[in-house]
């Protein structure tokens, strides 16, 4: 396919130091960041963590307050947009609802008469990728809202930028949709091969379209890594809560000993529990947070379990989720597959073993997980 | 149940014509009848000071052919002089008051540090009365006294003193500079509005792509609020036909300048002839009707053909 | 790289603000002329000048003695005031009828409407001038409030029918189920509601009943049911060619100053006023 963007073509993004002030609010506060050429890169957190902002400041309709932002080596910072090389898909597809599919997509190109044919050439091979043909002549009004994306998409691709950013492009779309177009993203990535930025609050989406996510929250970076690196090493607490399909359970517990084998921590119910990270700086009676996730939880077996009265019963069809009250006070989830056998008011029993946990300190940073022997 | 709720709407019905008959009343009275007086009276020889007896004259008043000679509003050289001056006033006018409108509009659209400023600067002329602006301008242009002639003479721009609002030649130019004054705001608000309800991702996108925004202006926002527009020019139109304090004050009884509505109330109030007034008065009306039945005619054709860009 | 882009941005900066000084100059700039004018009196008044001489506050007291200004603004107001009012009360009604009842010919009583708000004034002139002298009211104040009603009244109902049909429909059926009549609901449920539309629209219909000339000027012309744009337009002076310069300035001002001070304080209330209208229009 000619379309394909040969490496050289698209770019590796930097972000050094970046800072940006609204006013009185600091809603980026320095980040650095490496995000290799032809790399999917999603940024991923929740409302008001800057994730937008930082997207905003790598296209250039924010400038930066401090610091600098490089595509593919070169210092892009106080430039304006169409000459940093980027191409940018909005939330809310920014089409011009008075033109043609056709003209939306030539728009941003047709530059003098002798390139007519050209423009016309590169606008209805873009079309061809994206299944658009049969609607060029038709006005953005007369379209879905899936169809609509993909004219917002191939108007960024036609102008074969070295980044291509992407706005929370599904948010506006239903979910079957979201399902279908998040698909033809991850596709067309392969297909095209080019530096992808895409910013979204969904962390599904992040799990599955990304080679790598970057967790922000309140303007700082939480975390950078691939999506299972992040699900199975989260560094702290946000990141263990943030990723993963249910919410990570955290459950207070005391330490009872620090040593080379791992921390050993008392369970509320009085159970105890040897979790293989690193003991560096842990006092015996430390409080600490044990972190399972509720699809690690299992009926019985386990190195560990918890016991509590069951508060609530949740059926998804191909599983359940068991709502546990511990003894003191937590609240527990579980999913476990196949129907529950289990009512509210029932005493049950949550086990888990001591590779599917977390501990977290006081401050909400993982302890580092020993390697095995 | 449905006839409870049937008879629950007729009472609606009933309640809401109740609420209109004040207003249709006032209406009628003030609008209606009078109009139809007029109307008739364009078919009789009514005169002011007895306007009750009246004898039918037929379309005497509009057009008559008696011993060779034409006689009627339609035959009038200077209704025929009244009525070219007034549509060549609106169409100048209101091309200007729409540009310079544009321009206006542009700027409030962007925050910058003058524009609390510019908007409360620009309403001042819109909202004092005419009479008021005729006077202040006409001094200002007088040629004697006259602070323009001053200023111009002192840039040795002219050698005389030029007679503004008198010369025949000049006149309407100086009527068109005091509306394009008195008249801009009214359409840089309205074009403010327009502007307002565009989409504004699109701007964001046209950033991205990098299109100059001279491009954007007219590929993009005009088409957009061309339909705004559209009316805004309209309804600036219809006011621009139906003009009478500003020429009647600024340029007094010159016959040279007369518009439309001029010429109708010299006709019926100076001259006390009250039918020949009338029919000026109602060839005014009917202008202004097939103006906006043409206007409405256009963009119901242009609704149909889907107006693609 | 960066240098060059701040400076065609600061070049493009100065001449924008150098043409936003231009346009609020020429809006201005008539009005400060007549404010200087209006000091000055006599032979100053053959030289133009930027500054008075001296502030002399003849022509003021001129126009108020010997022409009886203080009466026509009286006139004015009491004309201005009553049109509004009377708009405003029947407009409440009528809005509510058009713009939340649905029945047959509402589309063409709409237009209807709008079509009379586009009258040329001229084209009632001799029907209205019948009923006024029929009526008794000619060269009375009440005559004169019953021809402006052409001006303000479509405006109005036109104005308030738009914000009626904003309203949200859940606290009138509310209303409805707790057996309101629509009497009680217009003055319970909507007034309030309506309360910020109205002041604009009351603002903007008081601002055209103010300005009007060719009724006034038709209808009442005795020096003591004259309005303001007639008493201006009628001032003489005492000799019989030249025009009194002097006091007609005065009396523009006088008139002026009060809208200025109208503005400032309304300003954002008129402009959303004006662009509501359009964009229902």
């Amino acid at each position: 396919m000619r379309i394909e963007t040969p490496p050289s073509a698209t770019a590796s993004v930097e972000l050094r130091g970046v800072h940006k002030r609204f006013g009185a609010q600091h809603v980026i506060r320095g980040v650095d960041l490496q995000i290799e050429a032809g790399e999917f890169c999603v940024f991923v957190g929740p409302s008001g963590c800057g994730k937008s902002t930082l997207l905003r400041l790598l296209a250039g309709l924010e400038d930066a307050s401090a610091g600098q932002l490089l595509i593919g080596g070169r210092d892009v910072t106080g430039l304006p947009p169409k000459e940093r090389g980027v191409a940018m898909v909005f939330q809310s597809y920014a089409l011009y609802p008075h033109m043609t599919v056709y003209r939306n997509i030539a728009f941003g190109l047709e530059t003098g008469r002798r390139q007519r044919a050209e423009t016309d050439r590169r606008v209805r091979e873009v079309a061809q990728l994206l299944e658009l043909t049969p609607l060029l002549d038709r006005l953005p009004k007369e379209l879905s809202g899936g169809q609509r994306q993909r004219v917002a998409i191939a108007r960024a691709i036609v102008r074969e930028p070295q980044v291509f950013l992407f706005d929370e492009p599904l948010s506006n779309l239903d979910a079957t949709l979201r399902v279908q177009t998040r698909i033809e993203i991850a596709r067309l990535h392969r297909r095209i091969g080019a530096t992808m930025v895409y910013v979204t609050h969904d962390q599904v989406e992040a799990m599955t379209l990304a080679d790598k996510i970057v967790v922000l929250n309140g303007g700082k970076v939480e975390q950078v890594g691939a999506p299972l690196q992040l699900y199975h090493q989260p560094r702290n607490q946000f990141v263990a809560g943030f990723i993963g399909a249910q919410r990570m359970n955290f459950i207070p517990c005391r330490v009872l000993a620090a040593g080379a084998a791992g921390v050993a921590v008392e369970l509320p119910g009085q159970e105890s529990l040897t979790v293989p990270v690193d003991a560096a700086g842990i006092t015996t009676g430390q409080p600490l947070t044990l972190g399972v996730r509720p699809e690690h939880m299992r009926g019985d077996g386990g190195d560990a379990s918890l016991t509590g009265l069951v508060e609530a019963v949740e059926e998804l069809g191909e599983g359940h989720l068991l709502y546990l009250r511990s003894a003191d006070g937590t609240l527990v989830s579980g999913h476990f597959s196949g129907a529950s056998g289990c009512r509210e008011g029932d005493l049950t029993r949550f086990a888990f073993y001591e590779d599917a946990c977390h501990l977290f300190d006081g401050d909400g940073v993982a302890l580092p997980r020993l390697a095995r022997g | 149940m449905s006839g409870s709720a049937r008879t629950l709407a007729r009472t609606r019905v009933r309640s809401a014509w109740l609420f209109l008959a004040p207003t249709l009343l006032v209406l009628a009275a003030v609008a209606g009848w009078p109009l139809l007086r007029t109307v008739w009276f364009s078919f009789t020889d009514a005169d002011l000071a007895d306007i009750s007896s009246d004898r039918f004259i037929g379309l005497a008043n509009y057009l008559e052919h008696d011993q060779g000679e034409w006689y009627g509003v339609l035959a009038d050289p200077q209704w025929w002089g009244a009525a070219w001056r007034t549509i060549w006033f609106a169409g100048v006018s209101v091309s200007l008051e729409t540009v310079l409108g544009m321009v206006v509009a542009l700027a409030l659209n962007v925050r910058f540090r003058l524009r609390g400023l510019l908007r409360a600067a620009i309403l001042v002329p819109w909202a004092i009365p005419t009479v008021v602006s005729a006077k202040m301008w006409g001094w200002m242009l007088n040629d004697q006294f006259g602070v323009i002639n001053h200023l111009l003479m002192g840039l040795h721009l002219i050698d005389q003193p030029v007679a503004w609002t008198a010369s025949p030649t000049l006149a309407m130019w100086a009527v068109v500079m005091v509306d394009v004054w008195k008249a801009t705001p009214f359409m840089a608000l309205l074009i403010l509005a327009a502007l307002q309800m565009l989409p504004t991702d699109c701007y964001e996108a046209g950033r991205v792509d990098g299109i100059h925004p001279v491009r954007m202006f007219f590929r993009v926002t005009l088409p957009l609020m061309a339909p705004a527009l559209g009316v805004a020019v309209l309804f600036r139109t219809l006011d621009a036909l139906r003009v009478f304090d500003l020429i009647y004050v600024l340029t007094s009884n010159s016959n040279s300048s007369m518009s439309m509505a001029v010429y109708a109330r010299q006709q019926l109030v100076d001259f006390q002839e009250v039918g020949y007034g009338s029919a000026a008065s109602t060839l005014l009306f009917l202008v202004i009707v097939m103006l906006t039945l043409s206007a409405l005619a256009l963009t119901r054709w242009r609704a149909d053909g889907e107006g693609r860009a | 790289m960066k240098a060059r882009i701040t400076a065609a941005r600061l070049l493009g900066r100065i001449g924008f603000m150098l043409l936003m000084l231009a346009i609020i100059g020429f809006a201005l700039f008539p009005f400060y002329y007549a404010l200087v004018s209006s000091f000055r009196s006599g032979g100053e008044l053959f030289q133009p000048a930027l500054w008075p001489e001296h502030f002399d506050l003849r022509n003021y007291a001129q126009i108020f003695t010997q022409q009886a200004f203080g009466r026509s603004l009286l006139n004015s107001l009491a004309v201005a005031a009553a049109v509004v009012g009377a708009s405003l009360v029947l407009s409440v009604g009528a809005a509510y009828a058009l713009g939340r009842v649905r029945f047959r010919g509402r589309g063409a009583l709409l237009l209807t409407v709008l079509g009379v708000s586009m009258f040329p004034q001229v084209a009632v002139l001799s029907g209205l001038f019948e009923l006024i002298r029929a009526l008794g009211l000619y060269d009375t104040l009440p005559g004169l409030m019953l021809a402006n009603m052409l001006l303000t009244l479509p405006f109005t109902v036109w104005v308030l029918t738009t914000f009626m049909r904003e309203l949200p429909k859940e606290l009138e059926e509310a209303a409805f189920v707790d057996g309101a009549s629509p009497l009680r609901m217009i003055w319970r449920v909507f007034l309030p509601l309506l309360w910020p539309a109205m002041v604009p629209t009351g603002l903007l219909a008081f601002i055209v009943a103010w300005n009007e000339f060719l009724f006034a000027f038709t209808f009442a012309l005795s020096p003591d049911v004259r309005t303001v744009p007639v008493a201006i337009a009628l001032l003489g002076g005492g000799s019989a060619q030249e025009l009194p310069w002097g006091p007609i300035m005065a009396a523009s001002v006088v008139v002026t100053l009060p809208v200025i001070a109208l503005v400032l304080l309304f300003q954002r209330k008129l402009v959303a006023g004006l662009m509501a209208g359009a964009v229902k229009g």
